[in-house]
This record gives structure tokens, C-alpha cells and sequence, in this order.
């Protein structure tokens, strides 16, 4: 009996396996005529003749991390890119064409985020993704999206070299680290007077990695000195004493310390180093950019200095609008930037296609339409192609005051 | 009558053989790449999995570090495949042997299993002192070693950086084809002596010995076989994602692979399937669950993390429903697959005679059941003796 059922189930994953592979495609394949050959490039715009003339719809796809350590991120900026899509049909989508949104969660995984980007475009069709979470899975999906030929806009990952990586279809919707940190160089050197620093730096990932090396690079280019370095390399560390001990050790205590953290590690790190007495202003990049580290650290974030994409207190229509109808859909203010740069990044579709696009939306014709894309007025500022696929965009610098964000001015880096 | 029907070699043979053979055949020529790349990484998870099988189920070693050979396979083969001008730009400070060192992607391979291979020989003389929840807890403390070496030897490995630009060679037939001769040297080796020694220190190391069977050196063994389809496994994953990092091949996977092993049943290599199927399929499934869903009529809000709770039950529900794992300790896939009696059995008349009169029988119930009845059970006989 025991052997019966064994068998019976053993058959029934077999099955189930040569099924996997024979029914799934009948679903793909309702799908891929709709683009004409999936896998001929050419054959893609040859069919696209058809669709402007039915009003038709163009499928976007979006790839975020609603779960993992990149959730913190990705949930507001696939809140913002919802609201963006939701906005954009109602008011008559984009050049007459409704978008059909199409969202997996890639759950901060590499390997389900390369599987998924591929069954965003190969099955569901879409002509450009957003999202993408951090930037080793950005450049895992982008490369499979670039062999593709689908852009992609990444919103949370902020490398710098990511085009270099992937390829002519990849773009970011954010700035690099390399003009945040030297926004925020310059900001401690120059406007606080502040001579050297401490980095402490998150080794576990590529984005806090390349945060302190362009924040060492350029605090040293302008005259400071970075007077020491520790690392931590666990993104669920929470003890930081190793790194309290070894400024303490240090001759002279430094004038600033420059965190590259994420959101989780924000309030145990400011926590500790207040308790241990060193009261230095802190300077980090986006990755401390949450209203939850002040209202958890409380007073120990006080003199806290970061780099963020947005200022939501400015009084710019653009800025107000995307808060109150942010506000309205999920009842609460945004929790950082990335909202914002969910919401741009569908807008950055729009914009481009309509202005650049020819009514060409086929996956090649929007590629190239965002190439092409200049002076694009977002909430998180403008963003142009025109020099590569990394805009340079104005860097907000904030402040942690008594549990609460406070933004300071905004840097126009130039590179 | 199943019995019969799963008995007989013509059955395994289109059951194991020609219709996975025929599914991936029409998955590489016919459908979008997307299920080419699920399918890859099925096949990938088979080998990780069967290759932790080796020591968890064989050889009594409970590892939870098959990550961090993993790891190893996966530097060590992108090191050797990428080109060295590429090596030069996306590696800073690598010294001039490395760059210059290339090889063809096969080679590679076996080059990233040896490596796999001797590093456990490196961990595997103090770890295999442990035994029990012991050994489990130092193969932990193993890739917390492999992770902060590849995460501090940035001239090396790029450091947490991670190195990406390797080409993809891991295609579908590529795949299959080191998949197919991994299963088959594992599948060899747990039939021959060998694996007949590791069941017996798995039952009682003491008993054993006492037999003249030196325990250290068949443990020692099975880790390093271990490890050493694991670094391939690895190898293949690299070249199919493309990047790689550190934090790649740490707890998370290690677990994912220990999830696979436990599902399919970890004393069988062909445990593996079923277990990497389970973890494999299911998040590409779930994977439009966060938008809600409807199941029986009920409707399932959208929900930030849905496909994740709902994959933990399903975990939990396979778990409780085959203790031991789906196959617990049926060799069926794998006997099916390389038993001489599948192949010389589709040489025999008989066989095909068999299969018709089963299948008949079960079609028309046009019953000769005496016969037949005398049949399943000579031939469950025949199972159960090889099973043993």
C-alpha cells in the first residue's frame, strides 16, 4: 500500500513536470502572438503596425520587492508606481493606449528575480519592467532583460556603473551613489567645516560598498581625511561595538562619521555610537532615508545628515499632488523617496513614448524613446538620458530632528 | 495493478525516460526562454540537492553547508570562464596569473568541483570529529568561513561586490547533460560497496567498524563527493545568472537546499526531484499571489508577502502529508532511469506484452486478474530485492 501511494504520487509529479512544460506554454503562447515572434526582435516591430491602430494597450511590468531586505524600499516605490499606472489610465493612458500592469514580487532573491524578469517579457508580454530591488539583482534581471531587448528602469538600486554592467537598455530612475556621496561630502567639508571621518561600511552589499568608497573618494579629493574605516558584514548585525571600539582607539576622535547602512541597521548604529559618547554629526546616503529610524532612535539621530532623491515639504505642484494622491490611496504620507521614484518611473514611460516615442511602443521603440529622453520634470527632480543612463539629478540633504526628517537644502551636483 | 504497471520497464522507461526527454525537448525548441530558465534551474536544484542527499541521507552527515561549496564552485568556475580582459576591468587587483587563466566551460566545471572538493577536504577534518546536531552547527560555522574569505579577498572575488559578465553558458542541454552524468556517478557510487559501507555507518558506526570498514575514510568521502557536485552546481548557477556575491551562497540558499532535500526525502537521490520541483515551481506559481487571488471561491486579498506565507504552508502541508520526504526512500526515479532492468527490459517481448495487458486491463477492466495478480507480485518481489 505504502509503495502504491509512493508510486501513484511519483507518477503524479512526473506528470505534473511533463506538464509544466506542455501546458504552460498554450498560456505563453496566447500571450506572445500578441507581439508578434517573442524571439525575433525584428518580427516585434513588424507586428506593432496592428496595434496602434485598435487604441490597443501596452504592457508594463514591474519587478519589486514586496518581501526581503529590500522590501523597506521596494513596497513604497511599487505603492508610488501603482498610483502612477492607476492615474495615467484614468486619465486616458499613454498616447490614447491604456497600460496593462503586470507586477511579480521578486521577494529580494536573485534567482526568482532573473526567472521572473524573463516571464514578465517572454509570457506577459511587457515592453519595459521598473523595480528591480538591489543592484546585484538589478544587474542579474537587466542582463536577462537586455538580451531581450527590454528596458528596464531600476528605482531602488542606485549604482553607478549599472549600464556599464548590463547594457544599452538599462536605466535608473534615481541618481548614482557616486553624486549622492559627494553631495554629502561636500555638504560635512564644506558647509559644517567638518576636516576628518570615520566610515563605517555595510560589506555585505554592493550599493553601501560603493556609498562610502565615492564619500572616502571625494571627502579626500576636497582636502578632508578619512581617518579610519571599519566594516560589518551581516545585513542582520546589530551589535557595533567592534567599530564603536576602534574610533575610540583612534588618537583623535573624528569630526564627522559616515554611515553606508540600510534602514534596519539605521537605529541600533546611531543608538550605539550616542550611547558610547561619540555625538559626532553622522552623514549617510539614502539608504537611512526613513522617518522610522528618528522615530525609533529618538534624540540618539539627532545630528544625522542624509541624501535623499526628494523633498516632500517643497511646495512644487508636482510634489503636492504626488502627496495628496499618495496620501489618499494608502492613508499614510509616503515612509521615503522610493514612492517617489515609483511614481516618476511610470511617468518617465509616459513621457518618453509621448514625446519621443513616434507611437512606436514596441519594446525596441520605447528603448529608445527613453534614450532619447531629456528634461523629464519628476517629483524627484528632472532627469535626462542624454549623457547616460544615470541621471544627474539634485541630491536633497535631510536631517533626523527629534524623531522627525528634516530637509535641509538641495546640492545640484555637477560630475 | 499499479504496481504492475510501475514495475514494468517499458512503463519506467516512458515515465522517467522519453517524456521528460520529449517535455525538455519541446520546452529548448519550442516555448518562450523563460521556461527554458525555470527548467535549468529545476535541473541545477537536482544536482544540489542530490548531492547534499549524499551526505544528509547516505552518509549520516547532517550538512547545512552546501551554500558555501556552492559559492566556491561558483567563483571558481566564473574565474576560469571570463575572459581575462574582463577579469582585468571587474575584478581591480587581481594578479596576472588569475586573469590569464581560462578555460573552456566543461573543464571549468570539473575544475570549480575540485575546488568544491578541496576545500571539504580542508573543513572536513574537523567538522567530521562532530557528529549529530554538533557536525549540523560547525558546516554552519563552515560557510560563515567560505563567505568572510570570499567577502575579504577583494583582489580575488571582487569582494561583497560580487563579479557579473560571465557567459551563459548554463543552456538547457548543457544543463541536462552534466545533470544526467551527476546523477548517474552518484546513483553508481551509492549502489557499489561504497554506498553500501555508508548505509551501514549511517545504521551504527561501531558495527561497522567492527567490520573492518574504516568509518573516517567513507565519511571523508562522501563529503568531498558532496561538495564536489555542490561546487558544480554552483558553477552551473554562475553561469546561468550571470552575478555573483558572497551573500549569494549564505544561510538562505544553504537552507533552500536543505528545504529540497528534506521534501523529496533525503535518503534518495531521486528525492531530489521531487524536492527541487517543490521549491523550484512553486515561487514561479505564487509569483502573481501578492495581487490576490480567488481559491474555491474564496477571494484573497492583495497582500505584500502573500506568495511567501502561502509557500510556507504548502511546505508544511507536503511535510506533515510524506513524513520522510515525497519519496522517502524509493530509488524509483533514478533505479528507472540507469537500472539495467528498464533497458534490457525493453529488449524483452514480455515487457510489451505486460504493458498491454495492464493497460487493458485497466482500461477495460476486461480482467484476467489471476494472472495478472501472480505477475505484480513476483515483480514487487523483484522491486523490493533491488530497493534493498
Amino acid at each position: 500500500m505504502k509503495k502504491k501511494i509512493v508510486s501513484t504520487i511519483m507518477a503524479a509529479l512526473l506528470a505534473a513536470l511533463a506538464l509544466a512544460g506542455c501546458s504552460s506554454p498554450s498560456g505563453g503562447a496566447g500571450t506572445a502572438t500578441g507581439n508578434g515572434s517573442a524571439e525575433a526582435p525584428a518580427g516585434g516591430s513588424s507586428s506593432e503596425a496592428a496595434t496602434p491602430a485598435d487604441g490597443g494597450t501596452i504592457i508594463v511590468g514591474g519587478l519589486w520587492q514586496t518581501t526581503g531586505f529590500m522590501a523597506d524600499y521596494e513596497i513604497p516605490g511599487s505603492e508610488g508606481f501603482q498610483l502612477a499606472v492607476d492615474e495615467i489610465n484614468a486619465a486616458g493612458g499613454i498616447d490614447g493606449k491604456q497600460i496593462e500592469y503586470v507586477f511579480y514580487n521578486g521577494q529580494s532573491e536573485l534567482d526568482l528575480n532573473s526567472s521572473l524578469i524573463a516571464k514578465l517579457i517572454d509570457v506577459d508580454g511587457a515592453k519595459v519592467v521598473a523595480g528591480l530591488g538591489d543592484p546585484n539583482s538589478a544587474i542579474a534581471s537587466g542582463t536577462v532583460a537586455q538580451s531581450k531587448g527590454v528596458a528596464t528602469l531600476a528605482t531602488s538600486s542606485t549604482l553607478p556603473y549599472t549600464q556599464e554592467r548590463v547594457g544599452d537598455t538599462a536605466f535608473l530612475v534615481p541618481f548614482g551613489d557616486n553624486i549622492q556621496a559627494y553631495a554629502a561630502a561636500e555638504y560635512a567639508y564644506k558647509d559644517l567645516g567638518l576636516h576628518t571621518a570615520y566610515v563605517v561600511t555595510d560589506s555585505t552589499d554592493e550599493y553601501t560598498l560603493s556609498l562610502s568608497k565615492f564619500f572616502s573618494e571625494h571627502f579626500t579629493n576636497l582636502g578632508g581625511e578619512i581617518i579610519g574605516e571599519a566594516t560589518y558584514d551581516d545585513n542582520g548585525y546589530t551589535d557595533f561595538s567592534p567599530a564603536i571600539q576602534k574610533v575610540k582607539a583612534l588618537d583623535a576622535e573624528p569630526d564627522a562619521l559616515f554611515f553606508a547602512s540600510f534602514t534596519e541597521q539605521g537605529p541600533p548604529i546611531l543608538k550605539q555610537f550616542r550611547d558610547a559618547g561619540l555625538g559626532q554629526p553622522v552623514f549617510s546616503g539614502d539608504g537611512l532615508d526613513s522617518v522610522e529610524i528618528a522615530e525609533i532612535a529618538g534624540e540618539a539621530a539627532n545630528n544625522t545628515y542624509f541624501t535623499t532623491h526628494v523633498d516632500y515639504t517643497e511646495s512644487n505642484s508636482k510634489v503636492t499632488d504626488f502627496l495628496a494622491a499618495y496620501t489618499e490611496k494608502y492613508g499614510a504620507e509616503p515612509a521615503n523617496a522610493f514612492a517617489a521614484l515609483g511614481y516618476d518611473a511610470a511617468y518617465l514611460i509616459k513621457y518618453a513614448i509621448e514625446t519621443n516615442g513616434n507611437g512606436d511602443t514596441s519594446a525596441e521603440g520605447i528603448k529608445n524613446a527613453l534614450d532619447k529622453v531629456t528634461d523629464f520634470e519628476g517629483v524627484t527632480g528632472t532627469i535626462s538620458y542624454a549623457n547616460g543612463h544615470v541621471p544627474n539629478k539634485t541630491v536633497y540633504i535631510c536631517e533626523f530632528k527629534d524623531g522627525t526628517k528634516v530637509n535641509l537644502l538641495s546640492v545640484v551636483p555637477e560630475v | 495493478m499499479a504496481k504492475a504497471l510501475f514495475a514494468n520497464p517499458l512503463f519506467k522507461f516512458l515515465a522517467v525516460v522519453a517524456a521528460p526527454v520529449a517535455a525538455l525537448l519541446y520546452i529548448y525548441i519550442g516555448v518562450a526562454e523563460y521556461y527554458q530558465i525555470v527548467v535549468v534551474m529545476f535541473m541545477i536544484n537536482v544536482i544540489l540537492t542530490a548531492s547534499l542527499n549524499i551526505t544528509n541521507g547516505f552518509a549520516g552527515i547532517f550538512s547545512m553547508g552546501q551554500a558555501g561549496f556552492m559559492g566556491i564552485g561558483a567563483y571558481a568556475g566564473s574565474l576560469l570562464t571570463m575572459t581575462a580582459e574582463l577579469k582585468f576591468s571587474r575584478i581591480p587587483g587581481i594578479p596576472a596569473w588569475l586573469a590569464e587563466a581560462h578555460l573552456p566551460f566543461i573543464p571549468a566545471l570539473v575544475a570549480a568541483g575540485l575546488a568544491g572538493a578541496a576545500v571539504a577536504v580542508v573543513f572536513g577534518f574537523p567538522v567530521l570529529r562532530a557528529k549529530g546536531h554538533y557536525l549540523a552547527v560547525m558546516t554552519l560555522g563552515m560557510i560563515i568561513i567560505i563567505k568572510a574569505v570570499l567577502d575579504n579577498n577583494a583582489h580575488l572575488t571582487n569582494g561583497a561586490k560580487g563579479i557579473s559578465g560571465m557567459e551563459r553558458f548554463s543552456t538547457l542541454p548543457m544543463v541536462f547533460a552534466v545533470m544526467i552524468v551527476s546523477l548517474f556517478v552518484l546513483h553508481r557510487m551509492t549502489k557499489s560497496a561504497f554506498g553500501r559501507s555508508m548505509a551501514a555507518i549511517r545504521s551504527d558506526a561501531d558495527a561497522a567498524a567492527s567490520l573492518g570498514i574504516n568509518a573516517t575514510k567513507y565519511r571523508m568521502t562522501a563529503f568531498v563527493v558532496s561538495a564536489f557536485f555542490g561546487a558544480v552546481g554552483g558553477s552551473l548557477w554562475a553561469h546561468l545568472q550571470q552575478t555573483i556575491a558572497p551573500s549569494l551562497f549564505y544561510f538562505k540558499e544553504s537552507f533552500s537546499i536543505l528545504e529540497m532535500s528534506v521534501l523529496g526525502g533525503m535518503g534518495t537521490l531521486s528525492g531530489a526531484f521531487p524536492g527541487a520541483a517543490i521549491v523550484t515551481f512553486l515561487p514561479q506559481f505564487l509569483a502573481n499571489a501578492e495581487n490576490g487571488f480567488r481559491v474555491f471561491g474564496f477571494t484573497v486579498p492583495a497582500l505584500n508577502g502573500l506568495s511567501n506565507i502561502v509557500m510556507s504552508v504548502i511546505f508544511i502541508l507536503v511535510i506533515i502529508r510524506w513524513r520522510g520526504g515525497v519519496m522517502r526512500s524509493s530509488e524509483y526515479i533514478v533505479d528507472a532511469m540507469f537500472g539495467r532492468d528498464t533497458w534490457a527490459g525493453l529488449l524483452r517481448k514480455e515487457t510489451y506484452v505486460d504493458f498491454w495487458n495492464i493497460l487493458r486491463e485497466g482500461l477495460f477492466k476486461n480482467n484476467n486478474p489471476h494472472r495478472l495478480e501472480e505477475k505484480s507480485k513476483q515483480e514487487e518481489k523483484d522491486h523490493e530485492k533491488e530497493n534493498r
